[in-house]
């Protein structure tokens, strides 16, 4: 059995490999995109059509196809409130009472809550510059705040003030950034009567109004910040991080309490 | 023939037939909480697999969804129901 086992993934694996399932080359006639994207972003000499960002896939995201992740973002905004609907007669009443799991696993789960927002805050703050992004981390944040969850019990992020209405708050505090920053360019070039985009980030010659993309700070030299890219990395982040908290905190609800609260099924 | 393929192309083709053992071993088993295991050994296969194509931007997005957010909602949601899949004959359940 096991020699069967072993002789049928060295079969597969050689008919991957046989069939260049695994080696293709990027289609040829699709060359010219990625070149033009790897050549633009971060191209000093020829600013026309750059993000002023070395990560390409941030640049893609937030700058060159923007309107995309703008629609993503309001989907997913969509998605969650109507997961809170089902939920909306719910109001909490005393402490929810979950015990999380034994001592051993607590203390581990507090020693890594430490460690995963911070390693979340950083994937999103470097988005512009190295992989990440705010999406990526928020996610990876959401993980911390499911762990909370399975290991310390409901009540422990709902003790903290992590409410309904606070993270719904944060949600829509990271939308409104969103919007706003879509919406700056276009609103400044028209008071000026200037061409611009919506959701544009860097000075074109067509376009001349921009967001800029080094920031002298005194005391720590110029900072890359590349434009929007930053501002829209951690308006995603708090987005992503909010919505997704509070999916799993309203899932994690003991279902006698949203049963009394008449929500869910009378 | 075989030392003059590159080591990555043998390391891609290896996760990507991991990748789908797992996937029938998932579609297989009865045991949901199983179930739930070998689709997170699959998506710890293209972590790795994406990790060999240079993608770092989706390994991000791809450990915290698959391997993290999905296990844990799965496994809340079958906290909530039965761990073993019943079996369904024609005309009602055995």
């Amino acid at each position: 059995m096991g020699v069967l086992s072993a002789l049928i993934v060295v079969v597969l694996m050689y008919m991957l490999i046989g069939s260049h399932v695994v080696a293709i080359p990027p289609i040829q006639g699709q060359r010219w995109l990625s070149w033009k994207f790897l050549t633009s972003t971060y191209n000093w000499q020829d600013k026309t059509l750059w993000a002023g960002s070395p990560e390409v896939v941030t640049s893609v995201l937030w700058d060159y196809r923007g309107i995309d992740t703008v629609y993503e973002t309001s989907v997913f905004f969509l998605a969650i409130i109507g997961g809170l609907m089902l939920v909306r007669d719910y109001k909490p009443r005393g402490k929810p009472t979950g015990k999380g799991m034994s001592l051993i696993s607590r203390t581990i789960v507090k020693i890594v809550l430490v460690a995963v927002p911070v390693v979340a805050a950083s994937i999103a703050l470097h988005g512009h510059l190295t992989p990440g992004g705010g999406f990526q981390g928020g996610s990876v944040f959401a993980v911390s705040s499911l762990l909370a969850i399975i290991g310390l019990g409901t009540g422990f992020l709902l003790g903290r003030g992590w409410s309904k209405s606070r993270l719904l708050g944060f949600r829509t505090l990271g939308l409104i950034i969103i919007s706003s920053i879509a919406l700056a360019i276009p609103f400044v070039g028209l008071l000026n009567g200037l061409h611009a985009y919506i959701i544009q980030n860097q000075w074109k010659p067509w376009a001349p109004v921009g967001f800029g993309y080094l920031a002298d700070i005194p005391g720590l030299g110029s900072i890359l910040y590349s434009g929007t890219l930053v501002f829209l990395n951690i308006a995603e982040f708090l987005a992503v991080s909010a919505g997704l908290s509070l999916a799993f905190i309203i899932m994690s609800l003991p279902r006698e309490e949203l049963k009394r609260s008449g929500g869910v099924e009378k | 023939m075989i030392a003059s393929i590159p080591l990555c192309y043998i390391l891609m083709a290896f996760f990507m037939t991991y990748a789908f053992i797992l996937t029938l071993l998932t579609l297989k088993t009865r045991d949901l909480l199983k179930a739930t295991i070998f689709s997170a050994g699959q998506a710890v296969a293209y972590t790795l697999l994406l990790v060999l194509l240079a993608a770092p931007d989706l390994v991000l997005a791809y450990v915290a969804v698959g391997v993290g957010m999905y296990t844990a909602l799965f496994l809340f949601i079958i906290s909530r129901t039965e761990r073993f899949e019943k079996e369904v004959v024609e005309g009602g359940e055995k």
